[in-house]
This record gives structure tokens, sequence and C-alpha cells, in this order.
């Protein structure tokens, strides 16, 4: 498995990243109302925003595959969805936590909330569809995240009528430099990390299209059958 | 490849010690946060989340991230140590 | 324009003589709507917020349970590798496709809405508003359906990969869908209900369009 010569690096950001946000978001100051759960949001925000980020760069992966019949396209988009799905979990268990103690409530049906599950299921259902699809679900599961990257924003803005009771993205820009400051490091922090994960899964998936090469090969040369 | 492995292991290494070393650092300070934020929060606050400490909504969070991300990258080890294996063994075959 | 309706009149004139697949997604939406009934009704009385989940979700399972059996056809008859193979835009290919599973799925939803205005005891009013709501979820619907079932070809067990694929796309259709017919049911509110039918407007443009798109490349290796 070859990694590419920037992923130390990277890795070695994000591992610095990580070390150090802890201690800053800790040392922002307390949000009056929501006390000591606020500061889930310095990482709840951050899950959601890769989760986004990484489903747009899964169908932008699944485009290049389809269009462009790029197998490093599908790498991508493979490797995308999996991270899609281990933030989108991490965003769907912070969320609530952080719900629990400002509403009351683990879970309601909120727009943003029912989008996110959306997004989460689709790509759930990406992966078992590629792992249990078998022949010719490469390309299925190419077209089912370009819909699932459709249907995000189609409901995301045409429900602004709907109420929503989650904090709007406006927050973040009301944060002032106390909590800012923190919380654009661990934004800053989960993108690095999520470019080294992305990385690393892309190398493996490098590693098994080579490996399968070598399979067709030592099958040619008759040491297979 | 005789290197990815290491690289590997010194990946998982490096990423485990982070979060576990950043979720000490929250364990260790989010009592004092928390006496310290008990005072100044009055009444109001507990009408909604009534019983949970706030302390542990946090690193309840926080620990899930921890236990997911460690989770995907030892998957992600684990797959690759299998590719290995198929490699060795094309190798063996290769060899005879 | 004129393959598409080439193709369209060939899946018709194919049903009509067959007759197997109206029948049998009928009887299948019934089948939901009695098991429904026997769960809901009996006890309290249900609102009408039930009526509409339960005429929508009816609507899904039949919807899927008829596409499936729809390709199952071609693929028995290895008719959709022909069309494939023949000069046609693929993009006439898909919209005949999709027109045809709508038929299929309105015939399927008037006997369902028949059927739960009966059980549940709904009375319609507003029924042009319902009825385009209902229009234009199936054709939401049937642009993910037909894009899908399509290009599932000799994939393997795709009986269980159409629902996968299709109903977490298509959710978004359900909600307005269900969201719509209550208002209309209950709050007898247009308002409302002219919101959720904007949405799916808006919807089927961008998945019809996206459908046409995809199709192409989704079904050219497996012809």
């Amino acid at each position: 498995m070859k990694l590419r010569p920037w992923f130390l690096v990277v890795v070695a950001l994000a591992a610095l990243g990580l070390l150090a946000a802890p201690q800053l978001i800790l040392s922002a100051p307390r949000e009056t109302t929501m006390g000591l759960v606020q500061k889930i949001f310095y990482y709840h925000v951050p899950s959601a925003w890769i989760c986004f980020l990484s489903a747009f760069v899964c169908a932008a992966g699944s485009a290049m595959y389809l269009f462009k019949s790029s197998e490093a396209g599908d790498r991508l988009a493979v490797s995308a969805a999996e991270l899609t799905v281990l933030f989108g979990s991490c965003m769907l268990v912070t969320g609530p936590l952080w719900g629990r103690k400002a509403w009351g409530v683990y879970w309601v049906w909120d727009v943003r909330l029912t989008t996110a599950l959306l997004l989460f299921i689709i790509f759930i259902a990406y992966l078992f569809a590629r792992r249990y699809g078998g022949p010719g679900s490469r390309k299925l599961c190419a077209g089912l995240a370009l819909f699932g990257a459709a249907d995000v924003p189609l409901i995301y803005f045409s429900v602004s009528i709907w109420r929503t009771i989650h904090p709007k993205t406006t927050v973040v820009s009301s944060l002032g430099r106390g909590m800012g400051i923190p919380f654009a490091f661990s934004m800053l922090t989960f993108t690095i990390l999520y470019i080294a994960l992305l990385e690393m899964r892309m190398a493996l998936e490098r590693a098994r299209a080579r490996v399968d090469e070598l399979h067709i090969e030592a099958e040619d040369a008759g040491l297979e059958n | 490849m005789p290197d990815w492995k290491t690289d590997m292991k010194r990946i998982f290494v490096i990423l485990f010690f982070a979060f576990f070393l950043g979720g000490a650092a929250l364990a260790q300070e989010a009592p004092k946060k928390d006496a310290e934020g008990f005072e100044a929060v009055n009444g109001d606050m507990m009408q909604s989340g009534e019983s949970i400490p706030g302390s542990r909504l946090v690193g309840a969070a926080y620990g899930f991230i921890c236990f997911a991300m460690v989770v995907w990258v030892a998957s992600v080890a684990r797959r690759a140590r299998r590719l290995e294996d198929e490699v060795d063994e094309l190798k063996k075959k290769l060899a005879r | 324009m004129r393959s598409i309706y080439l193709l369209l009149w060939k899946d018709v004139v194919v049903e009509l003589r067959a007759k197997e697949l109206v029948y049998a997604t009928i009887f299948f939406a019934v089948v939901v709507l009695l098991i429904f009934c026997f769960a809901f009704l009996g006890g309290p009385k249900p609102t009408v917020d039930v009526a509409a989940g339960v005429l929508w979700v009816a609507i899904a399972l039949a919807g899927t349970v008829g596409i499936s059996r729809a390709f199952e056809r071609e693929r028995e008859g290895d008719t959709m590798r022909a069309l494939l193979l023949s000069p046609v835009p693929r993009s006439a290919l898909y919209i005949s496709k999709l027109v045809a599973i709508s038929l299929l799925m309105v015939i399927v939803e008037a006997v369902s809405l028949l059927l739960v205005s009966l059980l549940f005891g709904v009375t319609v009013t507003h029924f042009g508003t319902l009825v385009a709501l209902l229009l234009l979820g199936t054709a939401g619907f049937a642009a993910v359906a037909a894009l899908f079932g399509a290009s599932l070809g000799r994939a393997r067990s795709r009986d269980v990969l159409l629902p996968l694929l299709v109903y977490p796309i298509v959710v978004p259709v359900l909600i307005a869908g269900t969201r719509g017919t209550v208002a209309l049911l209950t709050a007898a509110d247009p308002a409302v209900a002219a919101f959720w039918l904007k949405f799916l407007l808006v919807f089927d443009a961008v998945f019809v369009s996206l459908g046409v798109w995809v199709f192409e490349p989704l079904v050219a290796g497996d012809a």
C-alpha cells in the first residue's frame, strides 16, 4: 500500500490539531445559556460539515467514474462514501447528546435532522449495495451517490419555509473571537483529518486494484486457475 | 511493498495517542469547568436537561468520536493486512 | 418524440396482452391497504394522518413490486438488450420507461385512493390538488425507479437492491406527498399543499433531468 509523500505531513498536522483542539475548546468562553454542553458544538458542526463535504466528494468521484470511466474517480467515491458514514455517525451521535440538554429530547423531526439522517441512510445504502451488489453495483452506486447528493440541497434549501428549531448556520458568524477561533481551529483540524483519512482509504483501494491486476497476471501466467 | 505496514502502524499509533491525549485533557479539565460553571448557571438552564450533567454528555460525544475513528482506522488496517496476505500468497506461487 | 411514443406504446400493448402486471400490482396494493386496516381500524378511530401515510406507503410498496416485475419481464425476453442495441436515443428509452411506470402506478393509485377513502372514511376535498400531488409524486418516484430498475441489469440480488437504492432517494417524495395529503385531508389547507406541490415540481424537474443525464452511462455496460 503506497501512500502519497504528503500523507505523513497531513497526518502530523491532524494529530497536532487533535492534540491542541481540546485545550482550545476548553479555554473558550462558556456560552451563557447552554453552559458546558455547548462545547459539543465544536465537534458536532465539523462532523456535519465533513459528512456533507464527503458526500459531495463522493458524488464528484462518481460523476468522474460514470462519465469519464475513471477508475480513480471510483476509488475516490467509495473512500468518500465510507467517510461520509463515519462522520455522519459522529454527527448523529453528538447532535442528539446536545439536543438532550438543549431541547430535552434526543431527537425531533426537524428539517436539518431529517436531511442529515436521510444523507446518512443513502450512504449506508451505498455501502451495502457496493458490498453485496456483485457485478455492476459500482455503476449503480455511482448513480445512487449522484441522486443522493442532489437530494440533500433540494430538501435543505426548499424547506426554509418549514419551521426549524435547529440553530441556523448564521450562529457561526455571531460567535465572536473567543469562541470563533477554537471553532475555526476545530473545523480546520477536522478537514485536515478528513484529507488524511481519505488518502489512507484511497491508498487501500489503489493497493486492492493492484492486487487484482496481479491476480489476473498470475492467472494469465498459469499460476492460478 | 515492505514499508506500508509500519506506516500503517505508525499512523494508527499517532491517531490513537492524539485522540486519547486530547480525551485525557478534556477529562482532566471537565470537572473543573463544571464546578466553575455550576455557580454561574442560575436554575433556568436545568429546566429541560434535568438530571444528566453536561460533562457526561460532552464526554460521551467526544468519546464516541474517538471510538468511531479508532474503529474505522483499525478496520482499514485490517483490510490492508488481508491484502498483504494475498500478495504474500501470490509471491509464494511465483517462487514455485 | 416519436420514438418515445412508440416505445411507450410497445409497453402498453405488451401489458394489455398479458395484464399480469396491473392485476398483480393492484392486488398487492389492496393487500397492503388491508393489512394497514387490520392494524389501525377496530380500535380507537384513526386520524386522517394515518390514512395519508397508508396511502403513500401502499403506493411506494406496490410501485416497487410492479417495477421490479416489469424489468424482470424485460430481462426474461432479453428485450432490454435489444432496445439498448436499437438506434433509439437512450433518453427516449428512459422517458418512455418513466411514463410507462407512471401509468401503471396511476392505475394502482386510483384504486388505492378509492379504497383508502372508503375504509378510513375520509372525504376527499380539493380533489384536483390531491390528484396533482399524486401525479407529481408518482413522476418523481418513477424517475428514480425507472433509472435503477433498468440499470440493475444482471446484478446479484436485484430484488433486494431495487428498494434499497430507490427508497432512500425517494424519501423526500414520500415526505412531500404525505405532508401535502395530510394538509389537504385534515385542515383542508391549500396553501401548505401548494407548497409541497411546488416542492414536488422542483424535485421532479431535478430528478428527471438527472435521470436522463445518468441513464446512458448507467446502462451502457449492461447491454
